[in-house]
């Protein structure tokens, strides 16, 4: 009945004399036929969040494609899952069903919830926070294996502070998963990807209001497709050692070093959520004690686990050699996402200068952007770059910002930021 | 046909001892001594980690404290039969001891087997231990069952090659695991050694002599042996040019039989001991007068105090066995 969880481990084992870092990508995958075969659906509840802001009956279209989205995300729902929709505005209101609870999706609840979102009308505020803070009451009933909650704004959190939205996040997390999409003008990356951090969800923008109903089909069948719910990434590391970083690389890169939960003093728990068939990549980083030439340790053994079962583990070691030809080698993969991880910090860093006024930081940090999108062949994020710089020299990195940027262009560069590319594998061996 | 007075014709024709009570089936001589077929090797078992001296918990391969490969051997061991026993020791200047030694006995039969773990490869503990394991149980099953010493040390051989083969894994690239073998069966017949690589083998009696040629191109030369087509002669090279493991041409084993003209002592070792002692004359004068084991523990402290630059691995078998007639 358990899904099928294989890991590879790509590293260079071999640290010079006196070496102490030791780096290792980790590809996880779990596999789509056994996963479809043998293994029975989770439990799974579904919140759906729309914004029906003021903002998004300008134009039209937006709150009439967003009531499309939804009636799509519900028609994917599977019978059985527990379903609510809620409208937010800078307050959050029950749509479907017509009290604070959640309700199983069959022919009848799918057809009254989409005929209530059909009378949805435009109007209001913005603040997120309230919104997500009923779709966690909501959830709090639930005994499902997945939850999960799509979110659609289109402006920006105006109606609450900062402070509110964060409390929030952090009484959401681990609680469910939420993906995130902006559409129209007004949007900010930044606050969706916070949600997608916290939540462990995506985020993305569209940029045609067109693109909502196919995107709210792909989220909803990406959560009825969970097979694993609640994975930790678990990684042992030996007396000694500090654990510089773990890091998902891909499909996008989220940073888990602090979202570490001690299992004892050797081992530690990052949270990945809820796995369907899909294969994702990590970085784990630690520092060890060195030891003498010849000798080999292990630096770290890193496993997922689901519910205490071990679904898949690898072990990542140290040798320490004089051999430079085999010390210095540096593994391709660890090389790839550790230019995808500074790629996805330049370009924040560089659009924050920019709207900053800091013109010199701004160039600088986008240029570099161009310049490593350009070696790792990474053409989505190019080609978003190439909308907010002119590109002089893409190999050197030299770039001009562009006067006229559209706000839309820049929150797009920044919230796919975070999307890498994989490398081709076994390159290194000719 | 050739058969026990009490239980009667051995299973195979060329058997030369009652399988039931050990009656020499060509002499009709009956079981002297009751001997226990046991054996002994130095590998480690629920000891503490080299590395920080948490004991291990668990049977995993490194260790859960501070990550340190578990080693497969013992630092020091002491193996004592009586009639045949062993010491080996990783020396002064190795972090780990990658030797093995294994001893074993039974009615008219000492046995031992030394590996030497390649250093340049990095598990080569795992490879020594399990190929000199499987090289001495299989001349105890076959030497048991009657078989020839020489054709049960080449047998032996076999299955030590095989052994150390299996402990390859992917992750060891181009340095599987790997080691040398040297096999020693005493009978009341005589002595019978089976080699691969280098290290050795001794007759220490009154006539002392060295009974192994080092599978290197220096020792293959200076003894006037042909060399292996394949490499271009060089005097001086002692590199190894057969060995166990996964990246061997899977050799067959050298064998020389030889029968005492009086009681001695064979001698098993690797380079750690015939580094700083190797003359046959002065190894039998060191051991002179000494049991088995502190004969070992003698020669052990020769390697030590000439500065134990590598592990040391030493076993000496008493002729004549216990429990067989004195020639």
């Amino acid at each position: 009945m358990t899904a099928q969880f294989s890991a590879e481990i790509d590293q260079n084992e071999y640290l010079p004399e006196g070496g102490r870092v030791v780096d290792a990508i980790i590809t996880v995958t779990a596999q789509g036929g056994d996963l479809r075969d043998n293994s029975q659906p989770l439990t799974a509840a579904e919140v759906i969040m729309v914004d029906v802001s003021g903002s998004m009956s300008m134009p039209a279209k937006k709150i009439a494609e967003a009531k499309k989205a939804t009636a799509v995300a519900i028609d994917t729902l599977r019978d059985g899952v527990a379903f609510a929709v809620i409208a937010g505005t800078a307050g959050a209101h029950m749509v479907y069903p017509g009290d604070a609870k959640m309700v199983p999706a069959s022919a009848q609840t799918k057809a009254e919830a989409k005929a209530a979102v059909q009378r949805l009308r435009a109007d209001g505020g913005t603040a997120i926070g309230r919104w997500l803070d009923l779709a966690n009451y909501l959830f709090a009933g639930q005994q499902a294996e997945v939850k999960h909650a799509i979110l659609l704004t289109d402006g920006q959190n105006q109606h609450e502070s900062p402070e509110d939205f964060q409390r929030v996040l952090d009484a959401c997390e681990g609680k469910f998963v939420c993906d995130s999409r902006g559409v129209g003008e007004d949007w900010v990356a930044r606050e969706l990807r916070l949600i997608a951090s916290t939540l462990l969800g995506t985020a993305d923008g569209l940029e045609d209001p067109a693109e909502l109903p196919a995107a709210f089909q792909a989220m909803t069948e990406g959560a009825m497709g969970k097979a694993v719910a609640d994975v930790s990434l678990r990684v042992w590391s030996p007396a000694g050692s500090t654990i510089k970083f773990v890091k998902q690389v891909y499909p996008q890169v989220e940073d888990l070093t602090a979202r570490r939960t001690e299992v004892s003093g050797r081992i530690g728990d990052y949270p990945t959520g809820a796995w369907g068939a899909e294969s994702r990549d990590y970085h784990v980083s630690i520092e060890v004690e060195p030891d003498v030439v010849g000798e080999e340790v292990l630096a770290a053994r890193v496993s997922l686990v689901s519910g205490g079962q071990v679904l898949t583990e690898k072990l990542v070691l140290a040798r320490w050699t004089d051999d430079t030809a085999l010390s210095t080698k540096i593994n391709p993969q660890v090389a790839h996402y550790t230019g995808q991880a500074e790629l996805a910090a330049v370009i924040q860093e560089g659009l924050e200068a920019r709207d900053a006024g800091d013109i010199e930081t701004a160039t600088a940090k986008l240029g570099r952007a161009v310049q490593i999108a350009n070696e790792s062949g990474h053409e989505g994020t190019a080609k978003l770059l190439a909308r907010v710089v002119d590109v002089v020299d893409a190999p050197a990195g030299t770039v001009r910002l562009k006067k006229q940027v559209s706000g839309v262009d820049a929150e797009l560069t920044n919230v796919r930021s975070t999307v890498t590319v994989r490398v081709k594998k076994k390159q290194e061996e000719g | 046909m050739r058969a026990c007075p009490e239980h009667g014709p051995p299973s195979e024709a060329d058997h030369r001892f009652c399988e039931v009570c050990g009656r020499n089936l060509d002499t009709g001589e009956p079981p002297r001594v009751e001997v226990p077929t046991v054996w002994v090797s130095s590998r480690a078992s629920g000891t503490a980690c080299g590395g920080c001296g948490e004991t291990f918990a668990t049977s995993q391969a490194y260790c859960d404290h501070c990550g340190r490969r578990r080693s497969v051997g013992r630092d020091h061991a002491e193996l004592d039969l009586g009639t045949v026993a062993a010491v080996t020791d990783k020396g002064r200047r190795r972090r780990r001891n990658e030797d093995a030694v294994v001893v074993g006995r039974s009615a008219g039969l000492n046995l031992a087997v030394v590996c030497d773990g390649v250093s340049t490869s990095t598990r080569s503990d795992a490879a020594s231990h399990d190929a000199s394991e499987a090289g001495l149980t299989s001349l105890l099953a076959d030497l048991s069952r009657g078989a020839d010493p020489a054709k049960a040390t080449v047998e032996a051989a076999r299955a030590a090659a095989a052994a150390a083969r299996a402990v390859a894994e992917a992750s060891d690239g181009d340095a599987p695991p790997s080691c040398t073998y040297v096999s020693g069966v005493v009978t009341p017949e005589g002595v019978t050694v089976g080699w691969i690589g280098d290290s050795r083998a001794y007759w220490l009696g009154s006539d002392a002599a060295g009974m192994t040629i080092d599978d290197s191109m220096a020792a293959l030369i200076a003894a006037g042996r042909p060399l292996p087509l394949a490499l271009e002669p060089d005097p001086e090279s002692r590199a190894l040019i057969r060995w166990l493991g996964a990246d061997s041409g899977d050799p067959e084993a050298q064998v020389m039989s030889l029968r005492p003209t009086g009681p001695g002592h064979l001698l098993l070792c690797s380079d750690g001991l015939h580094h700083y002692l190797s003359d046959p004359a002065a190894l039998a004068e060191a051991i002179a007068g000494r049991s088995p084991i502190d004969a070992a523990r003698h020669l052990t402290t020769v390697a030590l105090d000439g500065g134990g630059h590598d592990n040391i691995a030493i076993a000496l078998l008493a002729f004549p066995p216990p429990g067989g007639p004195l020639p």
